[in-house]
Parts: structure tokens; C-alpha cells; sequence
């Protein structure tokens, strides 16, 4: 694969995700690159992306539409079908090389040991099958309960989720259950076979607020109760802060900002965060004064040479065309892409 | 911001019931009935020039449909809209099409909402040619190009078309257009949930510059309770089809009066995370409006019930107990179910044993959830037995037991009236009920309700 931004050498790649590393990572993401091929060129939906997770910890990927975010969590278990591609980097999960993995093996890895849930809950589900059947899938495929068993199971995990009377619930079919209790379903389903990391792709975003809390507390409790790793992939900061051990802010296929939640919350040093910061309205202000960013995001097919940000920046200066930014500690557990540390 | 005291709209009684699965066949079968879905209840609002209130609430609630009626998109079943003091629900087409270049909307979705075989000219000059402004075709551009300026986009923007555009550059152009006609009312109806939160703080700075600019009064419909704060004077809270709360804005945020909104600040997602959330968790989910709880419709949600005056213990405790009435009456316990789980253990499976085991997960748990504080010997004794009815199949002895013993509420019964609080608001509960309020033993019951739950 020939790169188009020649300010990326694979040793650079490398200085950054030896720079992020950390003890035992359950999962380790270096230098991820996720393209599309399409007729109107090279699409670089994930351009460059290196992260950790490690076990009993909440990693909050969080980003604008379009960021990337979906396609990197999508890549983590080689879910990417043409035209799009992983072009380069490496996912090793327990040490172990996810984008090798094929046939039996990867199997293993999805819904065993990585599982993932949907956006939409209604459209992720099968209407056609019950709920119990559903969520007793996984047992039956990777753990070969037969169908009682399974389904035993399932009133277990859905009592687990927090879905009132389940004993009676598990024969219902997903349009008798509001949204809320179908996210809690498919949650139930990925946790079925007690998986090491669980990818969850916008949980709350369809559901009301009052439900959002529930959700996320149980999110909460099981990373804990369970020593899973939660991925959570998100394009709301509220959710972070009020979730996540640890945040990745990704903009135009990068992650520009990374590091301990309230560390970055408190003291963001790349300007995208503290833009994207300024601009969410305070539940608990009364008065605040919010500041749009200004522009949009640069076209994936084109993205510039220098800082994907730096079109958009108020602290760019020239050099920000030129040279291409890599995370560098700006603190303890917290990294920025940006040529000031402290802009 | 706030004008004259005369209402620029006014709201009174105003309801919406659609019917679901209608058909003539439905309509002939005498063992099929047609469901009516109660979308809004009898909403009483007023709105003031130049003001902006914030209608906020869950999906489903009908919010939108309320929208809808205010610009008569949607006929009333029932109440009346008054426009400047006009019976908007008595116009007719010629009326209507008048006071749509006084009232006009601004929808969700800026992929749905703009024609995609119009230009941004096109969609822009075609209001102004149905109301008549504009002598010319040259003077209607010309306006189109003023309009475009206004929202911040340029004149080159006239010949793109929808999907050329971004996300915020598309809810500008459906903006523009709504003010083509330049109207003094502005219903937006989520205008900002489907964008990004960088875009959103735009396009909410430029409703709040063209409302000056213009001296537009909006009624600005949301779920984000966030939004709202930043952009209303006023805001309404709505429940099933209800408002349950209306005041100034800062005075509902720093104060909430009823439950419902009291869960719904609880609930927002703080961008803080050293912040310690205060959550007031919600018992289920929404109601169908198909068929709405009695009395107050928030009632089996929440968690500040009022006991009758005979109960002298926790609140929380009787809450409990009042839910398993509610459970059973929706048959929503099933011993038979219990009792295979006891089968399955290899453990004692006979009535008491299954009695046992539903008043641990159905009761005990449930209460030791909520409260510390142990469930009082008389109310066990109860609970004990409806279950015992239900475990024999009485299920609707088991729920009289509970309805004999006191387990029935002010709350499930009436329904509450509009009050006015102490900061200003009113709300609709009957913890701040006037009928509450009048009886003085009431008077004294009101007060120790609120300390048994605070």
C-alpha cells in the first residue's frame, strides 16, 4: 500500500504506539488502517489509529459522524467486508493477531470472546425469532447447549440485564419490547457467552434519556461484576464522562486526543477536544456561552497533508500543513496529536 | 425578550386522538374494536410574543403531534388554538393559508424535509410565490439571496441542490425557507437532533440571532434537555399527551416541582466525569397511550407516590407493595414459572413453598432495593396473602386482598389539577395538589408525606 501523506513513516507509527503502551493489554490497536475502495478514489475512513484496552476497563472511542469510530470498533473483529479493507496495522487481541485469524479461529473470537452490540436494537434484532432464542444463539453455537438449556440461560442473562419477569418475557418476539428493553436483549445476547471485551457501538443513542441512564448503569455494573473490557463507541461526551475509565477522541480517521476521562475532560490540550467541549451545552449551567467550531470536516477521499485538523483550528500556524502531528504526552496517561502541547 | 401579556397563541383543551387499525371491515365486526391512540389529552398553553418556550419531553409523549396541531398540519379532535386572538381550529382554507405565512415549521430531519429535486432557489422562492410576496420573479431571488445571507450562507449557494449540501448547511436552508414568509411564529421541531454537537451550537446561535433579529416567537420542541435550557425562556414538560409542568425556565431547572422532571434533570448525561450523578431511577417504561393509566398517568413510575393517610410507615415500602398490586393486576407474576424453578433446584415446590419464593424476589428484594427498613408485619402478612390467592389462581381476589388492605392511592384515582408552586411554576401532581391543599387534615397528611420521602 502506497501512503499518500509521506509525513507518516512506519517509524513513526511505531515511536506512537510504543509511546501509548502499557502493561498487559487485553487489546492493543497499532496503527489501524481501514480504507475504502471507491470509484471516486481511496475513502481513509481509518487512517492511522493505535489504542489499548485492558481488562475490567471502559475505553470511550467518541467522535462526530464520519470520524471513524464505527469502522475501527467494525475492524476489531474483522467485520469490514469490500469494498472496504484493512489496509494495514495490527490488532492483537491477548497478544494474538486478529487480522491473521480466519476460519474456526475467528469464529471463536466473535461472540466469544469479543461481542458486539448494535445501534439500532429494532434493526439489529431478528424480527422473527423469539427473544429467548436469540439470546440462547451464542450458547448454542459456541458452547453447544442444546435448545432447553440454552433458553434456561437466557431467562438467566436476561434477569442479569435487568428485564423484569423474563421467565415470561423470553418467549416474546422483539416487537413486543420497547427500546430499551431490546438494547437490553442484545446486550444479554453479547454477554451471553461471558465475552474478555465487549464492543458496544452507540448503545443509548436511539433511546430516551430516563432509559440512557438505566442502560449505562448496567453497562457499568457488568464491566465491574463481570472483569470485562467495555469499547464504547459513542458521539456523545455526557456518556463518556459519565461512563468511561479512559477516552479516545477520534477526528477524520485519527485519534487526536487520548488519556485517563478526567484528565482530558479537565484540562483537553488538542484543540478539536476543547472545541468539541466548548460547544456542548451544560445540563447545570444557567448561563454559558457556547462556541461553535466553524467549518467541516475535510473529505476523506482528500485529507490534507499536515493535521486533518488544521483547516479548522484557531492555533494552526503554517507549519500545521506540513507536518503531521502524532500523539505525544502531554501528562500523566494523557496524549495529544497536536504540535503545541499546550495550545 | 418577554412582550405584552397577550398571548400570541393560546392553547386550551387541545387533543389528538388517532385511531389505530382503523378499517370499515374493523369497524363492522362486532368482536373488533378500533383503538384510539390519545397522541396529546388536553394541553392548555399559552405563548407570548417574542418569547421562546421549550417543549420537552420522551418520544412518544406527542410532543410533535402537538407541534403539528398549533400550524393545523393536523386537525383537533378536540379543544381550541387561538392566533392573535383568531380561532385557528375554526379556519378555513383560505384562512389557513393566510396564517401559514404567519406561523410557520421547521422539521427534524434536513435529509427528509427538502424537496430533492429543488434547487435551494427553488425551494426558497415557491413559499413566497404561494403567499405573495415578492412582486417579481427577479425581486423573489433577490429575497432568496437576503434569506441565504441571513443564515449564514452565501449567494452561491442558490443552485446547489439537497445533497450537495452538509448536514447544517441543509437544516439553514430549511430555516431560510421557513422565514421566506416571514412569519412571527416558528414552530422547530428537534431542529438540531440530527446533527453532529459542533454543527448543533450553530444552528442554535443563529435561531437565537434571528429571533431578535426578526422578533420571531418560537416554540422550540426538543427531547434534549440540555438544548432547552440553552435556548428557552419557558419551558413545558410533557407527559403521555400532558403537560406536567410549565414555568420559567431557570426556575424549573433550579427547582423541578413534579417527580417526572425532578427523574428526567436526574437523568441527563453530565459532561463532567468528576461529577457524582444523582440519579432518581424510573420504575418501567412509558405507558402505551393506547390505553393510559388512570388518575395520573406518571403514577406507576413514580417513585414519590402518595400513600393514603392511614399508612404510617415508609413511603418506599408502600410503593413496593402498591407496585406488586399493580403487577398483579397485569398478570405480570407467574407462580407456574416459580414453581418449575423450584422444580428444577429440587427443592420444596408446594403452594407455601412457592409463596415463599415469590414474596423474597417480589417483595423482600424489591424493598430491601429501595429502603433499609424492614417490611412492617401487618403489610408482610398482606402481601402474603394475595400472593397465596394468586398461587391458587384467584388472581383477581389477590388483587382485591391489596386494594382492601389500603394499597390504593390518590394518585390512581383523580386526576391531578394544574397548581402553582412556590417558585412560580405549575405543575400537575397531587403532592401539590389545591385539592390537597384545601381539607386542613389533608393539609397535615401533605406535609408528613413529604417527609416520609424526603
Amino acid at each position: 500500500m502506497t501512503r499518500t501523506t509521506a509525513a507518516r513513516t512506519d517509524e513513526a507509527d511505531r515511536e506512537e504506539w510504543e509511546l501509548i503502551a502499557r502493561d498487559d493489554p487485553l487489546l492493543s490497536v497499532r496503527d489501524l488502517r481501514t480504507h475504502f475502495h471507491t470509484d471516486e478514489g481511496e475513502l481513509r475512513a481509518v487512517d492511522g489509529v493505535s489504542f489499548e484496552i485492558q481488562q475490567g476497563e471502559v475505553l470511550g472511542l467518541v467522535g462526530e459522524s464520519g470520524s471513524g469510530k464505527s469502522v475501527t470498533s467494525l475492524s476489531l473483529m474483522k467485520l469490514i467486508r469490500s469494498p472496504g479493507e484493512i489496509v494495514d496495522g495490527e490488532i492483537l487481541y491477548d497478544g494474538e493477531d486478529v487480522r491473521g485469524m480466519t476460519g474456526e479461529r475467528l469464529r471463536r473470537l466473535r461472540g466469544n470472546e469479543m461481542a458486539m452490540t448494535f445501534q439500532e436494537p429494532s434493526s439489529a434484532l431478528n424480527p422473527v425469532f423469539d427473544v429467548g432464542w436469540q439470546i440462547g444463539e451464542p450458547l448454542r453455537v459456541h458452547e453447544d447447549l442444546k435448545k432447553g438449556a440454552s433458553r434456561e440461560r437466557a431467562v438467566e442473562l436476561m434477569r442479569q440485564v435487568g428485564i423484569p419477569s423474563p421467565e415470561a418475557r423470553v418467549d416474546d418476539y422483539p416487537y413486543q419490547f420497547s427500546g430499551g428493553m431490546q438494547q437490553r436483549a442484545m446486550i444479554a445476547m453479547a454477554l451471553a457467552c461471558e465475552p474478555n471485551l465487549l464492543i458496544a457501538d452507540e448503545p443509548t443513542t436511539a433511546l430516551d434519556v430516563t432509559i440512557e441512564a438505566a442502560i449505562l448503569e448496567l453497562i457499568r455494573d457488568l464491566t465491574d461484576s463481570l472483569g470485562m473490557a467495555t469499547l464504547l463507541v459513542t458521539h456523545d461526551m455526557g456518556v463518556v464522562a459519565e461512563l468511561c475509565d479512559r477516552v479516545a477522541v477520534m477526528y477524520a480517521g485519527r485519534i487526536v486526543e487520548y488519556g485517563d476521562v478526567e484528565t482530558v475532560f479537565e484540562d483537553p490540550r488538542h484543540p478539536y477536544t476543547q472545541g468539541l467541549l466548548g460547544c456542548i451545552p451544560d445540563p447545570t449551567a444557567s448561563t454559558q456561552s457556547l462556541d461553535p467550531i466553524g467549518g467541516e470536516p475535510p473529505d476523506p477521499r482528500e485529507f490534507p497533508a499536515g493535521c486533518h485538523f488544521a483547516e479548522r483550528c484557531p492555533a494552526s500556524v503554517e507549519d500545521c500543513e506540513r507536518t503531521d502531528p502524532r500523539l505525544r504526552t502531554v501528562g500523566d496517561d494523557h496524549y495529544s496529536a497536536c504540535i503545541w502541547e499546550d495550545p | 425578550m418577554s412582550g405584552s401579556d397577550e398571548p400570541l397563541l393560546e392553547v386550551s383543551g387541545l387533543t389528538k386522538h388517532f385511531a389505530q387499525n382503523d378499517s370499515l371491515l374493523r369497524r363492522l365486526r362486532p368482536d373488533q374494536s378500533v383503538q384510539t391512540v390519545q397522541a396529546v389529552d388536553g394541553v392548555d398553553l399559552r405563548i407570548r410574543d417574542g418569547e421562546t418556550v421549550g417543549l420537552v419531553g420522551e418520544s412518544g409523549c406527542g410532543k410533535s403531534t402537538f407541534g403539528r396541531l398549533v400550524l393545523r398540519l393536523l386537525d383537533p379532535t378536540a379543544g381550541s388554538i387561538s392566533y392573535r386572538g383568531e380561532a385557528v381550529d375554526e379556519f378555513d382554507a383560505a384562512a389557513l393559508r393566510e396564517y401559514r405565512s404567519h406561523a410557520q415549521m421547521i422539521f427534524q430531519d434536513p435529509f427528509g424535509s427538502l424537496n430533492p429535486r429543488y434547487t435551494v432557489r427553488e425551494t426558497l422562492v415557491e413559499p413566497m410565490e404561494v403567499h405573495d410576496i415578492g412582486a417579481s420573479s427577479a425581486e423573489r431571488v433577490q429575497q432568496s439571496t437576503e434569506l441565504l445571507e441571513r443564515v449564514r450562507l452565501g449567494a452561491e449557494y442558490l443552485d446547489r441542490y439537497p445533497h450537495e449540501l452538509s448536514g447544517g448547511q441543509r437544516q439553514r436552508v430549511a430555516i431560510a425557507r421557513a422565514l421566506a414568509v416571514e412569519p412571527e411564529f416558528v414552530v422547530a421541531d428537534e431542529p438540531t437532533s440530527a446533527l453532529d454537537v459542533s454543527v448543533q451550537v450553530e444552528i442554535l446561535d443563529l435561531l437565537g440571532e434571528l429571533q431578535e433579529e426578526m422578533d420571531l416567537t418560537l416554540l422550540f420542541i426538543t427531547h434534549d434537555l440540555s438544548v432547552i435550557r440553552h435556548v428557552s425562556d419557558r419551558i413545558a414538560v410533557m407527559y403521555l399527551g400532558n403537560l406536567v409542568e410549565i414555568g420559567e425556565t431557570e426556575s424549573v431547572f433550579t427547582n423541578p416541582s413534579h417527580p417526572y422532571t425532578q427523574a428526567l434533570l436526574s437523568s441527563i448525561p453530565n459532561p463532567d466525569p468528576s461529577a457524582t450523578p444523582d440519579r432518581i431511577p424510573l420504575a418501567g417504561d412509558v405507558p402505551t397511550p393506547i390505553d393510559p393509566p388512570s388518575g395520573c398517568q406518571f403514577h406507576p413510575r413514580c417513585p414519590k407516590i402518595v400513600p393514603p393517610e392511614e399508612w404510617d410507615h415508609d413511603q418506599r415500602i408502600w410503593r413496593e407493595l402498591f407496585r406488586l398490586r399493580t403487577r398483579l393486576a397485569n398478570g405480570e407474576i407467574e407462580p407456574d414459572a416459580v414453581r418449575s424453578t423450584l422444580v428444577d433446584g429440587d427443592e420444596r415446590a408446594d403452594d407455601d413453598a412457592v409463596v415463599d419464593a415469590l414474596y423474597r424476589n417480589q417483595v423482600e428484594e424489591r424493598v430491601g432495593n429501595a429502603t433499609d427498613r424492614a417490611v412492617p408485619d401487618s403489610a408482610a402478612t398482606v402481601a402474603r396473602e394475595a400472593l397465596a390467592e394468586l398461587v391458587v389462581g384467584n388472581d383477581d381476589d389477590a388483587v382485591a386482598r391489596l386494594e382492601d388492605a389500603g394499597f390504593v392511592t390518590v394518585c390512581e384515582t383523580e386526576e391531578p389539577d394544574l397548581t402553582t408552586t412556590e417558585h412560580g411554576t405549575d405543575v400537575r401532581c397531587h403532592l401539590h395538589s389545591e385539592a390537597t391543599r384545601d381539607h386542613p387534615d389533608r393539609d397535615e397528611l401533605r406535609e408528613r408525606n413529604r417527609e416520609k420521602i424526603l
